[in-house]
């Protein structure tokens, strides 16, 4: 039996395995959609609840990563709602780091691509993230997001050049070379 | 722009990006939390009964077959098909072109690069998030208790049967009603009802102080004072009581007079004088203006 048959037949430890193996994808889409680290977590909580109560809705295992994305950036979109009028009201707030921690040498480069990706529309953002950071095709963005392939190119295009444009202001402001466009 | 780098060709440009995001290709949270989201998981994993699932299958069974009931007696067998509901949570964009979408029976163009996300859909009630970009509503009349929204950052837009347009940009919102009324919420609470032809930007505290930072920093450094004015006109009709009204139209007042604007400048003077009568600013602003023609 497959795991998504194991899971779907009500099997315990096949439930843990699927937490255990897709727990970091789901959080690092939640961190990537705009989620700060604490809510990225009670998101991924909530796509593991819906995902335990709708496993009968995904017919098969290669379409599991998909599957679980589609719940992932609902659940998103309805935190980033209920927190709409606290970002609107209190400002932004600072990025905290959702991978590493903050004595991770990695964590100023994690903060200044989200903040980059923070900058540009949710759908172009959503565009990038799953095809320049989780390496998904062109034809397979589509069809998570029921897009036509073209639109897909189109929104990654604009992506690609608000990020870039984003990043060398975030580099001209920092002047840190560990974030230099340039640096080889 | 990076594009216009003598030294960067496009393609070198475009492979460093992905190095740099496909660094967070295998990020992961910190081991507690990936744990906590695994133990949460199985705790309502757990607490799921035995039997949910056949129940819930049929508890869907006896639904559907009531809905279906239901829907025969009501409209029977040659009932026209209405135009589907779109799901909650779609989202709906145009790329480089306009594209127009229909809900029930409303219709909604939205101008090119822009996007609406489907808040609600179902029989009387419609909410839209406007993320950005423009569109435009064209909303059949309403009946008593069924409501059509518009939500963007800074207002919330509620239909009384109508034809307007929304455009929400970085700091301000902009509402034009072209037939019938709406209602329109900001987020400090404060509702305005526009009416045919009328047009209101809305631009709440947080992002109108952007307005006037921004201006300020134009008028500082020698830039257009043109956009300086546009934005200073924005900051004040963004809310009845922006914080730095004075410091404001002090500046707008200025820039008008500076642009050859003089009859403007006067009546802005008269403003000033009228609402700040004990400003030091206004000596200042007077010995400026005594120089117009």
């Amino acid at each position: 039996m497959t795991l998504l048959e194991r899971c779907q037949a009500g099997d315990a430890a096949a439930w843990e395995q699927l937490f255990r193996e897709r727990s970091a994808q789901v959080y690092r889409w939640a961190v990537l959609l705009g989620l700060g680290p604490a809510d990225a977590e009670d998101a991924a909580q909530e796509v593991f609840a819906i995902a335990s109560r709708r496993i009968d809705t995904c017919h098969s295992e290669g379409a599991l990563g998909s599957w679980l994305y589609q719940i992932t950036r609902r659940v998103v979109a309805n935190l980033r709602r209920t927190t709409w009028i606290r970002r609107v009201l209190l400002g932004g707030e600072s990025l905290q780091p959702a991978f590493g921690g903050s004595e991770s040498p990695e964590t100023p480069k994690e903060i200044a691509i989200r903040s980059c990706l923070e900058k540009l529309p949710r759908a172009q953002a959503e565009v990038m993230v799953l095809m320049e950071i989780e390496g998904f095709t062109r034809e397979e963005v589509a069809d998570m997001l029921g897009l036509p392939p073209g639109t897909v190119a189109s929104r990654l295009r604009l992506a690609k050049q608000a990020f870039r444009r984003h990043w060398q202001e975030l580099e001209e402001a920092a002047g840190e070379i560990s974030l230099s466009w340039g640096q080889r | 722009m990076n594009e216009n780098r003598p030294n960067m060709p496009y393609e070198e440009d475009d492979s460093r990006m992905r190095e740099i995001l496909g660094s967070l290709r295998h990020a992961s949270p910190p081991r507690e939390v990936q744990e906590r989201i695994v133990q949460v998981a199985m705790k309502r994993v757990k607490k799921r009964p035995l039997l949910a699932h056949g129940f819930e299958l049929a508890l869907a069974a006896s639904a559907a077959a009531v809905a279906i009931g239901v829907g025969l007696h009501l409209w029977g067998p040659n009932a026209p098909v209405e135009n589907p509901l779109p799901a909650k949570g779609s989202l709906h964009a145009s790329g480089e072109l306009p594209t127009s979408f229909k809900i029930d029976a409303h219709e909604v163009h939205l101008s090119p690069e822009t996007e609406v996300e489907v808040l609600a859909a179902e029989p009387g009630r419609i909410e839209l998030a406007l993320s950005s970009g423009k569109a435009t509503f064209d909303v059949q009349r309403l009946e008593a208790g069924e409501v059509f929204r518009v939500k963007t950052e800074h207002v919330l837009v509620e239909v009384v049967g109508t034809r307007f347009s929304v455009q929400s940009e970085r700091a301000c919102s902009t509402v034009t009603v072209e037939e019938g009324r709406v209602r329109v919420s900001d987020t400090a609470g404060a509702v305005i009802l526009l009416s045919p032809k009328q047009q209101r930007r809305f631009c709440p505290g947080a992002n109108a102080d952007y307005l006037l930072r921004q201006a300020l920093v134009l008028i500082s450094g020698g830039g257009s004072l043109d956009e300086a004015v546009k934005l200073l006109e924005d900051y004040l009709h963004s809310n009845p009581a922006v914080t730095l009204e004075e410091e404001a139209l002090y500046h707008l007042c200025l820039a008008h007079a500076r642009l050859g604007n003089d009859e403007e400048a006067r009546r802005l003077a008269a403003e000033f004088r009228q609402k700040f009568p004990e400003s030091p600013r206004l000596d200042r602003l007077e010995r400026g203006l005594a120089t117009l023609p």
